[in-house]
């Protein structure tokens, strides 16, 4: 099956006693690095568990690669590989035997590839896994997922635990495996400086709502902060849709911009003087889009 | 430590008011049955409300929390020890007593058996004891010094004698007295361990997972060579069916083994351990031990390219293909030894373990291994105890054809398996309660 979508999820809702996810549409386009970022409880692990029938969607549909998640649920796991921080393989006793256990289900697997990530995470086949630390266990979490060569590879957390280097030599591995185009990556993060640097398509979820999707570059150019003074020492400004005020100290004002909706022209026109906008990181955003939420 | 031991006792006060309650009973009982069998409930009572109920917390990853609040390591210890040895033993003490007045006042001509109760009493404590050995025993000193190892080689197997011995003979316990002294002696020396080294069991627990790093691979030049040989379903079969045939076979051979070299014997002793005896103990050790630590792969497993309806049926089959298996053996083995009439029993008793062994497979898979299905595994298992003897009574007397009990079996582990299927398939609970903290011991 072809799709010009690895993942696209339309109308998702699963719902709990205290908490609904969805309704939720995402699309992660083939052969992109997607961060999926959000405060704790947002839906992340529910949406991502649900893609691998880790519990039952109420209402929509999930497609990877063009497979029902439900209907071709075998197809789709052969194909897609995840990822977490809570996959125990401590039964195994050694790493190698998990290793073996895991190959077996996949055709694909590469032999050398897995020896060379062997290599590169420092994990033997003869170590004991209850004897791994945590950042251990999440590189051969990754490595049981790298080495069946995956067309979709859904990460939920991976760089928990991990140190600067791992976590580029994990970075690193993830763009190697993307790099002919045709593999995709769904990675779910708290690490937004990580997400920023790597992922091509974010897509930020709040409550189990999407509230933002598209691509990095495209997001970051389009908010910004805005610093400008009120002509006259007015202490009040307009609202408008696009502008969230930050914070205000007598007549200097910080607000976030969203210039698709609220130029620095429109600042100007309704009494602001010595506008200045600077130019967001990722972090900046999340935080300022959360806190405006939570004020709402 | 006060503090700490409350909390412990509120947190389980559900399954320790049931415990207390059966106590009570036993008290009752030992009376009545003039101290017959009652050992082997002393132990099992002694084993469901001691160190295993801390050992479902610390899964959950209660040391660490509890570490970092402001009592030293010593306290935490010897806190959690009175909490799961000391109090335990003096509350089974004196509810056994209090069961065993209640006996004498509805029966005031008889005489009370004093020393059976005292010697239950004490081995209340000395089973309390073992089994804080037992379960805590498992520390960093594994991957210490060849005199530690020894050391913990040597409370392990003590733990073990004092485990199996004591509880294999337990009707000659209270009529051989240098057998008696021989297994208080054992018991005092594995109790006393438990005390002593409370605060480095209970720290080796907490630290058993990050204090070893993966030293292989830090040696350079280490083999990073993936592993050879077929993997998948097929090797995960393999290696837990073996792993189970051989744990519940060495088991039950050892008890045989006990029963065979025991100086006392009774009529049928030797097939009521085999086919009794030896099924509800193999149901006990596969359900609490084998199966459980297994169920914590659950997320992998659905990550990986199988359906939920092979899934339901490998989770299933790992439970119950080894008692399976082992109650074959043990037919094959009680044919040879006591005629065929012996073979169907055991295999009866065996077959009757399935479905509790299917159905506390399903709890833990729909509950996770939290409290609530801790509760139910103990009257499961319990009720297992008490109507195993009695179903296999039946069946030396009244035998229900092997062709109905089996059929009935089936349909029932059946029924478990798509129980399963469906919580795998339709619900996220599964796949959130497993997820726990490492522990080196199963349960």
């Amino acid at each position: 099956m072809t799709n010009a979508n690895a993942i696209e999820i339309r109308g998702l809702v699963k719902k709990y006693r205290r908490f609904q996810l969805g309704p939720l549409d995402l699309t992660v386009p083939r052969g992109a690095i997607y961060g999926l970022i959000g405060p704790n409880g947002a839906g992340k692990t529910t949406a991502i568990d649900l893609i691998f029938g880790m519990g039952r969607n109420d209402v929509g549909q999930i497609r990877v690669l063009g497979f029902d998640h439900r209907a071709d649920e075998v197809s789709l796991k052969r194909r897609a590989a995840y990822v977490g921080p809570d996959l125990n393989f401590q039964v195994w006793g050694r790493v190698g035997k998990a290793i073996r256990f895991v190959r077996g289900f996949y055709p694909e697997w590469d032999d050398a590839y897995c020896a060379k990530l062997m290599k590169t995470f420092h994990l033997a086949d003869a170590d004991h896994v209850i004897a791994l630390s945590f950042g251990a266990r999440t590189k051969l979490s990754l490595l049981l997922a790298l080495a069946r060569r995956p067309e979709v590879l859904i990460l939920d957390e991976p760089m928990t635990g991990l140190d600067p280097i791992s976590k580029q030599q994990v970075f690193g591995e993830l763009l190697n495996a993307i790099q002919d185009g045709e593999r995709t990556v769904l990675i779910s993060s708290h690490g937004l400086t990580d997400i920023e640097r790597f992922a091509d398509h974010i897509g930020m979820l709040r409550a189990g709502q999407l509230v933002l999707e598209g691509r990095t570059d495209e997001i970051l150019d389009r908010y910004c902060f805005a610093e400008y003074v009120t002509r006259n020492g007015a202490t009040t400004f307009p609202s408008a849709e696009g502008l969230t005020i930050l914070n205000e100290d007598q007549n200097r004002w910080r607000a976030l911009l969203d210039q698709k909706r609220v130029g620095p022209e429109w600042l100007e026109a309704h009494g602001a003087g010595q506008v200045s906008l600077t130019r967001l990181t990722l972090e900046e955003l999340f935080i300022a889009l959360f806190k405006e939420r939570e004020a709402q | 430590m006060t503090r700490l031991m409350l909390d412990h006792f509120r947190r389980w006060s559900l399954v320790l008011a049931l415990v207390a309650a059966l106590t009570f009973g036993l008290g009752w009982e030992i009376c009545a049955m003039d101290g017959k069998f009652c050992a082997f409930y002393v132990l099992l009572l002694s084993m469901w409300m001691g160190a295993t109920l801390l050992s479902f917390d610390m899964k959950h990853g209660l040391v660490r929390t509890i570490l970092a609040l402001p009592l030293t390591a010593r306290q935490i210890g010897r806190g959690w020890w009175f909490a799961t040895v000391g109090i335990p033993a003096l509350a089974m003490a004196a509810l056994m007593l209090s069961g065993a007045a209640l006996w004498s006042r509805f029966h005031p001509g008889k005489v009370l058996p004093a020393s059976v109760l005292a010697v239950s009493c004490l081995f209340a404590l000395l089973w309390l004891g073992n089994g804080f050995t037992m379960i805590y025993g498992m520390t960093n000193e594994i991957f210490g010094s060849r005199r530690q190892r020894l050391c913990l080689t040597g409370i392990s197997v003590l733990s073990m004698v004092m485990l199996f011995g004591s509880m294999l003979l337990a009707v000659e316990l209270f009529e051989k007295p240098m057998l008696l002294a021989v297994f208080i002696g054992i018991g005092l020396i594995v109790t006393a361990a438990s005390w002593l080294r409370a605060e480095r069991f209970v720290l080796g627990r907490a630290s058993f997972r990050l204090a070893t790093p993966a030293r292989q691979s830090q040696v350079p030049g280490a083999p990073h060579r993936p592993p050879v040989g077929a993997g998948g379903i097929a090797y995960l079969l393999r290696v837990s069916l073996i792993r189970g045939f051989l744990y519940l076979a060495a088991m039950v051979a050892l008890m045989m083994l006990v029963t065979f070299v025991s100086p006392v014997v009774l009529p049928n002793m030797g097939m009521m351990m085999l086919a009794q005896m030896g099924s509800f103990m193999s149901l006990f050790f596969m359900v609490l031990f084998l199966a459980m630590p297994v169920l914590r792969q659950l997320r992998l497993w659905r990550t990986l390219p199988i359906s939920a309806t092979r899934l339901a049926a490998l989770i299933i089959a790992l439970a119950v293909l080894p008692l399976i298996a082992v109650g074959a053996v043990g037919a094959v083995v009680a044919s040879f030894a006591w005629g065929q009439v012996a073979a169907i029993t055991t295999i009866k008793s065996y077959a009757f373990v399935l479905a509790p062994a299917a159905f506390s497979v399903f709890l833990a898979t729909w509950l996770g291994t939290g409290r609530v299905v801790y509760i139910l595994l103990f009257l499961i298992i319990m009720s297992c105890g008490v109507l195993g003897p009695i179903n296999d009574e039946r069946l030396l007397h009244h035998p229900i054809p092997l062709i109905f009990s089996s059929a009935l079996v089936a349909a029932f582990v059946l029924l478990c398996f798509l129980l399963t299927r469906l919580v795998l398939a339709r619900s996220s609970h599964p796949y959130r309660a497993q997820i726990v903290q490492t522990s080196p011991v199963g349960i």
